[in-house]
């Protein structure tokens, strides 16, 4: 009991501070400053963004994760999880040797196409998706899993075809690992540092999301710093609240 | 409502069921032959683990065969030798899990509905239809509830009505009555069997309860191990075990030995004297009902041909009858009334004759 | 708790006075800019003082500045521009030890045909400038204000030498760092000088800290830096000496 007391005032002691040094009254004075709401606009798209693509991509690989057998599916598997387990500035490096304008692919997307990614909004959709989506996966891929198939049996046997059945069973009963994973994934993206300045680097309005604002503004102004860090905080909160009854419901 | 594999169909063919079906699945060698007509009720009995859900699996689609065929109403579903397999939303069978799986997600009238729906029939003809059948099976109150809010035997009527709204060629049935216990089994069992003399198509039942498949099926298949060991009405089987599984199943002594004109050697170097003469050679096996053997505390004398000495280990007391398990060189399962336990002073351990009248040996060929 | 307290004290511990006897550690904050010059003068420093064990943290100076300002354990600061070391309390008597210019960083070879300042305002022309946060993201700005060159970058780096470093992966094409970095960068990057007349001259200012464990050490270490042996070092990288005037 005791250590388990610690363990909560370990983890909510730095947040209750935020709350404490946050300059309540000056907040809306700090808030309006004109690279915040770009900041706070620009990291609720570029989240949402790398959301959608992790939607789009991430669901049909753990589909073919759960339910596809095939060879070297766990060294696949390994390939999806590195980006949760490696440092965010590594995968920035690894984005740029990969998508950047002289990336063994962005070359040729520069080439082909006339599209850079890095310096662009879209580059930090891209390095939020990279170290968000992992999330996504891996919660949908577990999902699948303890589905196991038996409802999809039991619809194919009512005459259910593939997309119908996914339609119509496989997605509504996956709703809540949908939901958990997207949440997840989500909130990486939100706060995701290393990997969007590395990759994306850093301009307001275009790529300086709030993280990279907070981690610039306590260069120079700690009080900015703080009330930015509160307004994420809150947005935290809000989330896990809106969330809490569908998709965090325990056993 | 029949859309499987009509390229295929031979007008001339009988309707029914011609099925073979040879897999393999884990330490599961199946290899299985059954035909059964339309309108029929085929029970399929065997122990756990004997390959029945698998065999039905198969028919339904999801389990692909080795090799054989599975012919219904004339049209080939699936024969690997020529490349044919119908995928199972294709089929007109429809299959009850033995654990129904209901969509959680769904409510029961749209369970119900679902099959219609997925069949592209329009919404609400396909609720309509399914409503009918839920009052058909008496669950038209619960149309609005999810399958969470359902009990055991609700959920298994709910599931029949599913199946049967599709009208498929073949009803596969697993098991339908061994998720519900106590009172409930009687009437689902009735129900059961009301909706089963409706159908119209080939109806296959897996169970291993004997009550089940004597009062729901026209014809028995035992399967055993990936394979059928007997086939039959239930008086047959019931008459002429040729397993252990099936001789415990009606509750009979059954023996195996070789005949040489009316007595029986067994391998243990026993013998069983029987009156019939009419297998007095090969191998043959020889039943006694637990009712035909008495008991005495001393080596009776006279009449009866066959006595064997043993201890009883087990008393249990069955309606009227009292259950005696005979321990010894010939292990016997013998029936007697409550009053011959007490005159008899049985008890657990004590030494026991046991005789058996040469007439009331039933001899078979094995 | 009590093997919790104790293993946070011992890790916070280890590093700082390990062996008092054999070794005195010395932490040094320094700027990015100075990560190649400060690793070989600690090495000669230690050479010439094998009590003391020299750590370098690296980074930018605003950022040192800062977590010193939150308690940061240090006992030298050597930051890239008077402004940063002025915001810091506990500096005791800094003093410029080296001068730095500025200079347009591009591509090996020039691809782009960059030769003076306003050929960064070219549309086609990706330009990465450090941060204003930081001292060579205000340098940058108060050259390209004087020159009265609007420049639209593609990105405020955090440190300069990520600036250099995203020009040198040719992922921009232009930017503008500390001759030193160019130097530091080996054949990676080329550089466009800005004439004198143009430039600015970041001075930098070392100081020992108030809070320090080991002050003797600091000011040993303040002294070499400035002294004849280190201020040649620090030229080997391409930096000015200090002025010597007064």
């Amino acid at each position: 009991m005791p250590l388990a007391a610690l363990a909560v005032a370990f983890l909510a002691l730095p947040l209750v501070a935020v709350a404490v040094r946050t300059p309540w009254g000056a907040l809306a004075e700090e808030l309006a400053a004109p690279g915040v709401l770009a900041a706070l606009r620009l990291s609720l798209v570029c989240s949402l963004g790398a959301l959608a693509l992790s939607f789009f991509l991430g669901l049909p690989l753990a589909w073919v994760l759960a339910r596809v057998p095939f060879r070297g599916r766990r060294i696949v598997r390994a390939l999806v999880i590195l980006p949760m387990v490696l440092p965010p500035v590594v995968g920035g490096v690894a984005l740029l040797l990969a998508y950047g304008r002289q990336g063994i692919v962005g070359h040729l997307l520069e080439q082909a196409l006339g599209i850079t990614l890095p310096f662009t909004t879209a580059g930090v959709i891209v390095a939020e998706a990279f170290v968000g989506m992992p999330f996504f996966v891996v919660t949908v891929e577990a999902g699948l899993r303890a589905m196991d198939g038996r409802y999809e049996e039991a619809a194919a046997s009512l005459g259910a075809g593939r997309w119908t059945t996914f339609r119509r069973v496989t997605l509504p009963l996956l709703a809540p690992s949908l939901g958990a994973g997207a949440a997840l994934c989500w909130a990486r993206a939100l706060g995701e540092f290393g990997a969007t300045i590395t990759f994306a680097g850093n301009l307001p309005g275009s790529t300086q999301t709030m993280p990279l604002a907070v981690y610039l503004a306590l260069q120079t102004d700690t009080t900015t710093a703080v009330a930015l860090s509160a307004v994420m905080l809150a947005i935290s909160l809000t989330v896990l609240v809106v969330l809490r009854d569908r998709w965090f419901r325990l056993p | 409502m029949t859309r499987a594999a009509v390229s295929t169909a031979d007008p001339s063919a009988k309707q029914g069921l011609r099925a073979r079906v040879v897999l393999r699945r884990g330490t599961l060698d199946l290899s299985v032959d059954i035909d059964a007509r339309a309108g029929e009720v085929v029970g399929l009995l065997g122990p756990n683990a004997a390959g029945k859900t698998t065999f039905l699996r198969a028919l339904a689609g999801l389990t692909p065969i080795m090799a054989g065929h599975v012919v219904l109403d004339g049209a080939v579903l699936e024969d690997p030798a020529v490349g044919v397999r119908t995928a199972p939303e294709e089929r007109s069978v429809g299959l009850m899990f033995q654990d129904y799986r209901l969509f959680p997600h769904l409510t029961v009238l749209d369970n119900v509905a679902f099959g219609l729906r997925a069949r592209g029939v329009k919404r609400s003809p396909a609720r309509q239809s399914a409503m009918e059948w839920l009052a058909k099976v008496g669950m038209a109150d619960a149309a609005g509830v999810r399958p969470r809010a359902l009990s055991g035997g609700q959920a298994q009527r709910v599931a029949l009505a599913r199946a049967l709204v599709l009208r498929p060629r073949l009803l596969l049935l697993d098991e339908p009555l061994a998720a519900i216990d106590g009172s409930a089994r009687a009437d689902l069992r009735r129900d059961l069997h009301r909706h089963l003399s409706w159908f119209d198509g080939t109806c296959l039942l897996v169970t291993h309860d004997p009550l089940e498949a004597v009062t729901l099926a026209d014809r028995l298949v035992v399967l055993e191990d990936g394979h059928v060991t007997q086939s039959g009405s239930a008086e047959e089987i019931g008459a002429h075990p040729r397993t252990r599984y099936v001789a415990d199943l009606v509750g009979v002594n059954l023996f195996r030995g070789r005949s040489a004109g009316t007595t029986i050697m067994l391998p243990g170097g026993e013998t069983i004297v029987a009156a019939d003469e009419r297998y007095h050679h090969g191998e043959v096996f020889a039943a006694i009902h637990p009712r035909v053997v008495s008991l005495f505390r001393e080596a009776p004398e006279g009449s009866p041909r066959n006595v064997w000495p043993g201890a009883v280990e087990v008393l249990d007391a069955i309606g009227d009858r009292v259950r005696v398990q005979v321990h010894g060189p010939m292990p016997l399962l013998v029936e007697v009334t409550p009053a011959a336990v007490a005159s008899l002073a049985l008890d657990e351990g004590g030494e026991v004759w046991a005789a058996v009248k040469a007439a009331e040996v039933v001899v078979y060929p094995a | 708790m009590l093997t919790l307290a104790a293993l946070l004290a011992a890790t916070s511990a280890c590093g700082q006075d390990e062996g008092t006897a054999a070794s005195r550690d010395l932490r040094v904050f320094a700027a990015a800019s100075l990560t190649e010059a400060f690793t070989e003068l600690g090495d000669a420093f230690m050479a010439e003082h094998p009590d003391v064990k020299v750590t370098f943290v690296f980074g930018a100076s605003s950022d040192l500045a800062r977590q010193i300002e939150e308690g940061a354990q240090a006992d030298v600061l050597a930051t890239a521009d008077k402004e940063t070391m002025a915001g810091v309390a506990d500096a005791v008597d800094p003093r410029v030890f080296v001068r730095n210019r500025l200079t347009i960083v591009v591509a090996p070879g020039d691809p782009l045909a960059i030769h003076a300042l306003e050929d960064l305002a070219k549309p086609d022309v990706k330009v990465v400038l450090a941060a204003p946060e930081v001292p060579a993201g205000r340098y940058a700005e108060r050259i390209l204000d004087g020159q009265g060159v609007v420049v639209e970058p593609v990105s405020y780096e955090a440190t300069v030498k990520s600036v250099v470093t995203k020009v040198s992966l040719g992922e921009a094409d232009a930017g503008i760092a500390y001759v030193t970095d160019v130097a530091a960068a080996g054949g990676e990057v080329d550089e466009v000088p800005i004439p004198i007349a143009e430039n600015v001259i970041a001075a930098y200012p070392i100081a020992t800290l108030a809070g320090s464990q080991a002050g003797a050490e600091a000011q040993a270490f303040v002294d070499f830096v400035l002294s004849d042996a280190g201020q040649k070092i620090m030229k080997t990288y391409g930096f000015l000496p200090r002025p010597t005037a007064r």
